[in-house]
């Protein structure tokens, strides 16, 4: 048959009045509106259409929908490539361009069809049984060849240019599928006076009924209930749309395709929609699979599943085959061969059943049908294409002439969303068959999904599912009676049981080339479990889930084991239902929508100041000031000199800032910190700490006292949120009858630090009216002020072992305050410094901070433990005594002191006595590390095991990603005045 | 469900000039009619509701936890001994950007963004409820069918603001300068 001979010339679900040009592997083609990839690729005569994932055997199109294990293709190019598309669920657009995928150099001569010379030896478990030696490194080798081997399509490594979009949805009643029991459901439902979506993931409805032909009753049917929901004003109907997930609460995730509406990024419109959508009920009307014949090269271009060939010859027009065989084991094979007999076509009907029904014989016979009882598919010649098929039965053999070979097994409901919370399917032996096993509240289920695949059944079934979904959402206004239709159907009898074949290459999976044989190997290897198959042979596993597999393989697995099959049962259904794109998920968190940043007040006067940003958290804050240096390096040294020698100001909005306040708010914080407060007077502050239950350091920070009842505290900024809500946890539930309360402040002040020896001259010359004086607001001290008629809140208190005072600003007010200051304190030296010398300042002064508060390390392990106190109980305070913590051998706080002049500690890097053998965690680790211009070497701190018991041994800092082993020194951690003069003065 | 329509006018801008406190109370609720008193107004029950009168709002955001809003930025009057009476005051009128966002389809845009039904009940106009808007903690008060006010963090201000701003074709009205678009 010529290319274009397989479009008939009347018929279909097509717009003739609208070509539509595509090109696939560069060969420019023409279909039609209306029509999916796949259909204008089978009425191209397309046949050979990809090449199978393993043994490269060439495939065509097997299925008409999301269930297609063969036809995967790449669409698009460049930051818009898009692999493993199934062309059967694709709505042709114009300007489409589609191409095979794992073949080299081309679809029709692909080189690595070579492997299937070996495929004897390249069963299942081939590779976790060859490639595991000779070293433990070796798969690390082998896997990149084997990757390049066998596969699928390749993802862009460029940036997608489209839109996506995540959105939320609320309905009372979501009817998910929309084909005959849907679509009576919706429109139930809605009636009932429920405010309905929907779902369907074609881009008409009809589901089955679109099999049908153009103008017989059942087509009829649908037109004119399509047309009725239309009109009413509260359904919403979601098509190119699937519901990929079921989620608790009855959430349906759905992922919208908009291609078709060829949309712009640039204008703001997205190319696929993710909707979460939460229904108070849920109509399953998902219908179900037809299932294919295993039997020897069953997986050849021209074998197709009967209901595909009917579907591209009802709904598009395209005669697959003139000279068809249908093998099947049930009536519903013999609806393709009908359609296609009436259509012009030679056809013979191989039924595996010795005594077909006489009805469907006798019809048969006016169709002018061949039907061979009892015979089965013996042997397929022709291996890019179908030629013949060899015929076994009761008369012998037979040899067949045709092109087209369709296949059916019987059908399997879909039961995959219904089964996503955990509900197992059950077996149901009258359409041996898997049904939902149990619905959640407000679930229901109707039509083929029940098992139900007659029509007249599926329409009755939605309709009461409708009712009962809608009165689930008390919506019980009078429904009028279904819309019944005549399709004089017949119900097929349950398919018999069929043996697989032991001869030749019998594809049970398609898409993972997983034969009969492989599920025979598995199961002697002792892979019996149906979970274990799975992933030994990886049966079920694709981008098609065994959506045409599943069945026929637990079907073997229980013959080989010689169990029912509701014994063996089946594999876990997890979403997604069909491939969602990682872009959709993401929807417009991308780019600088990633995720919100986080700007202090005084953001735009660093990045006007040339401050280079870095991101810390959420938050965006100043790394360094260009003004200081070229470079990192060369700037927070010079930053760090500024604040030694003069004065420099820090933004530290970012600290997390709680107020507590209450009759019981001293209570409440003594319970918190390791430390006491109750005793802390008004206007003073203080250091602390807190711990966890297990007796680990959480964070530390200060807190002031403002009042009597009132209090302040500053948080580290990493563990600001964490600390908000530990203390509210804390009052909520474990001591709600303290009279207390928490707000977090954080967003309501800014801060900043002015620190150095001219701290105090820069914020006396900003603020002459307030007395700064050493006696008036010594360390530790506490001043609040109105400034211009704005509350300030200083706070001496020193991260930098510097004279510093924190200035806390309304955050309206932050960056005119911090003008105010640079402003005054310029005359005497005061410069804006960065995050990088305000940790190189600290580690120099020997205070500790995440690096080395790092949710191991206890007070003992940093040098805190002279804060517990010893007469009251708090947070950890059990714990804390743990023996393990009293191991002498734990790695504790010292600082480093680098002995080489050239070479530099590495955070990160282990630390080993120089006589331990460089291998494993050593003895400890470097946290932090700085240069310190003061003493004019690399200094850090570490956890070193002994602590402070080991001051003046050398070890060896080994940084094995950088390769650099450095020699260093142990000593003190606070590297600066260790009496705190500097501060204090 | 929302499906934002390309073309459909949408404005948003920032509030100036407000005031807000938090107010916290347990045990004797004498602090609460006594705000009550000054307020002159009824205060919302249930956590959500609203009340307001002469330019001042108060939202219950929680069993014991009050917003008090004022439009005049009167911080700290309506306070005064308070926290006396067994309640705690936070003065809170730095820490939040007041976004007002409204026109036709205001609803739907919110719809798509956040995972509210705004045709239930928990949300009809003089509703307040607190959600996350692009992850962040946010305060939205419905005033009318078609218009919001969203509460936001002060620091994360800008973030939502090209959020919103990249949502759909919204109308910013403001000051570029000074208003959540400007600052941090």
């Amino acid at each position: 048959m010529k290319p274009a001979e397989r479009r008939l010339g009347t018929g279909g679900r097509i717009d003739r009045e609208r070509p539509i040009a595509f090109a696939f592997n560069g060969r420019a083609m023409t279909g039609y509106r209306g029509d999916t990839l796949a259909a204008a690729l089978l009425a191209n005569g397309v046949r050979l259409i990809g090449r199978s994932f393993k043994y490269h055997r060439p495939r065509g199109i097997f299925t008409a929908g999301p269930e297609e294990p063969n036809a995967l293709l790449t669409l698009g190019s460049g930051g818009r490539r898009d692999p493993n598309v199934a062309a059967t669920t694709v709505e042709l657009v114009g300007g489409l361009e589609a191409a095979s995928q794992n073949h080299w150099p081309s679809l029709a001569l692909d080189v690595r069809a070579i492997t299937g010379i070996f495929a004897p030896v390249l069963a299942a478990g081939f590779y976790y049984k060859t490639f595991m030696g000779p070293t433990h490194g070796a798969w690390m080798t082998y896997e990149r060849f084997i990757r390049r081997a066998a596969g699928l399509g390749r993802a862009t490594e460029d940036a997608d240019p489209d839109r996506y979009e995540v959105r939320h949805g609320f309905v009372e009643v979501a009817v998910v599928g929309g084909g005959p029991a849907g679509l009576s459901g919706a429109r139930a439902a809605a009636h009932a006076g429920a405010s309905v979506a929907l779902i369907e993931q074609d881009f008409l409805l009809g589901g089955s009924v679109l099999r049908e032909p153009v103008g017989t009753a059942a087509a009829g049917w649908r037109s004119e209930m399509v047309a009725e929901l239309e009109r009413l004003p509260n359904i919403r109907i979601l098509a190119r749309t699937t519901a990929f997930g079921i989620y608790d609460g009855n959430t349906i995730g759905l992922i919208e395709r908009r291609d078709h509406l060829r949309p712009d990024p640039g204008k703001g419109e997205p190319r696929q929609v993710m909707r979460m959508l939460r229904a108070r009920a849920i109509v399953f009307a998902t219908g179900a699979l037809e299932q294919p014949l295993v039997f020897a090269d069953n997986d050849r271009p021209g074998v197709m599943l009967a209901s595909a060939a009917r579907t591209y010859l009802n709904r598009f027009a395209v005669l697959a085959g003139r000279r068809v065989t249908f093998a099947t084991q049930n009536d519903s094979g013999y609806r393709a061969a009908f359609d296609f007999a009436r259509n012009g076509a030679a056809v013979t009907v191989a039924d595996l059943r010795p005594d077909p029904p006489a009805n469907v014989l006798a019809e048969a016979s006016r169709h002018g049908v061949a039907v061979l009882p009892g015979a089965s598919i013996a042997a397929v010649r022709g291996r890019s294409a179908v030629r013949s098929v060899r015929l076994a039965g009761p008369g012998g053999a037979l040899e067949v002439a045709c092109d087209l070979l369709g296949v059916s097994g019987g059908w399997s409901p879909t039961v995959h969303l219904t089964s996503h919370l955990g509900e197992k399917p059950q077996y149901r032996e009258d359409i041996r068959a898997f049904v939902p096993g149990h619905f959640r509240a407000g679930q229901f289920g109707a039509g083929a999904v029940m098992g139900s695949f007659a029509m007249r059944q599926a329409i009755e079934e939605g309709h009461l599912a409708g009712v009962r979904a809608a009165g689930f959402c008390e919506r019980n206004a009078p429904v009028p009676a279904a819309r019944e239709v005549d399709t004089s159907e017949a119900i097929s009898p349950a398919a018999p049981a069929i043996a697989m074949p032991d001869r030749g290459k019998a594809f049970v999976d398609l898409q993972n080339d997983v034969t009969a044989d492989d599920i025979r190997l598995a199961h002697r290897e002792g892979y019996r479990s149906i979970e274990h198959l799975k992933r030994y042979t990886t049966a079920g596993m694709g981008t098609d889930q065994g959506k045409t597999s599943n069945l026929n393989s637990l079907r073997q697995m229980a013959d080989l084991r010689g169990v029912g099959i509701p014994e063996v049962g089946t594999t876990t259904f997890r979403p997604p239902y069909t491939p969602v794109s990682i872009g959709a998920f993401a929807g417009r968190s991308v780019g600088h929508h990633f995720r919100p940043l986080r700007r202090t007040p005084m953001h735009d006067w660093h990045l006007e100041n040339g401050a280079e940003m870095v991101e810390v958290g959420l938050w965006q804050r100043p790394w360094f000031y260009r003004s200081a240096g070229r470079d990192l390096d060369e700037a927070y040294v010079a930053e760090m000199r500024a604040v030694r020698d003069a004065a420099g100001i820090v933004d530290i909005s970012t600290l997390g800032k709680i107020e507590i306040e209450g009759p019981d708010a001293a209570v409440f914080i003594d319970r918190v910190y390791a430390n006491g407060f109750a005793s802390l007077a008004v206007g003073r502050a203080r250091y602390g700490v807190m711990l966890r239950d297990d007796g680990i350091v959480l964070d530390d920070g200060t807190v002031t006292r403002l009042e009597d009842h009132r209090f302040f505290v500053t948080t580290s900024t990493a563990k600001a949120a964490e600390i908000m809500s530990w203390l509210e946890f804390l009052l909520e539930i474990a001591w709600p009858e303290l009279r207390a309360a928490v707000a977090s402040v954080s967003d309501e002040w800014a801060a900043m630090s002015v620190a150095g020896p001219r701290s105090r001259d820069s914020l006396a010359a900003a603020f002459p009216e307030l007395d700064v004086s050493n006696s008036a607001l010594p360390h530790m001290g506490l001043l609040e002020a109105v400034h211009e008629g704005q509350p300030l809140r200083i706070l001496r208190i020193s991260y930098s072992g510097e004279r510093a005072y924190e200035i806390y600003a309304g955050a309206r007010h932050g960056r005119a305050i911090w003008e105010r200051l640079m402003r005054n304190g310029a005359p005497f030296g005061l410069k804006a410094y960065g995050v990088e010398a305000l940790g190189a300042l600290r580690v120099e002064k020997g205070h500790v901070a995440g690096p080395e508060i790092d949710g191991r390390t206890t007070l003992e392990d940093l040098g805190l433990e002279r804060l517990a106190r010893k007469d009251r109980a708090f947070i950890g305070s059990v714990l804390r005594h743990r023996s393990a913590f009293r191991d002498p051998a734990r790695p504790r706080l010292v600082g480093l002191q680098c002995l080489e002049p050239d070479a530099r500690l590495r955070g990160g890097a282990a630390l080993f006595a120089p006589e331990d053998p460089i291998t494993g965690h050593g003895r400890g680790r470097v946290t932090s590390v700085t240069y310190s211009p003061t003493l004019g070497h690399y200094i850090a701190l570490g956890l070193y095991s002994g602590g402070m018991e080991c001051a003046g041994r050398e070890v060896i800092a080994v940084h094995p990603i950088k390769g650099e082993i450095v020699r260093a020194r142990i000593v003190s951690p606070a590297f600066l005045d260790p009496k705190g003069e500097r501060l204090r003065g | 469900m929302a499906d934002i329509a390309l073309g459909e006018a949408l404005e948003i801008r920032e509030i100036e000039n407000w005031s807000l406190a938090q107010v916290e109370v347990w045990g004797d609720p004498i602090a609460e009619r006594i705000l009550a008193e000054r307020l002159g107004f009824e205060l919302p029950r249930v956590t959500g509701e609203t009340a307001s009168r002469g330019g001042r709002l108060a939202v219950r955001i929680a069993p014991q936890c009050l917003w008090i809003i004022d439009n005049d930025r009167a911080d700290g009057v309506l306070f005064a001994a308070l926290p006396s009476l067994e309640a705690a005051v936070t003065l809170l009128s730095n820490s939040r950007v007041r976004l007002r966002l409204w026109g036709r389809r205001a609803s739907e845009i919110l719809a798509a963004n956040v995972a509210l039904d705004w045709e239930g009940p928990e949300t009809t106009p003089g509703r307040a409820v607190q959600t996350k808007l692009h992850r962040v903690p946010v305060l939205i008060l419905r005033e009318t069918r078609t218009s919001f006010e969203i509460f936001v963090p002060r620091t994360f201000a800008r973030a939502i603001w090209e959020w919103l701003s990249d949502a759909g074709p919204i109308a910013v009205r403001g000051d570029a300068g000074s208003g959540a678009s400007g600052i941090g």
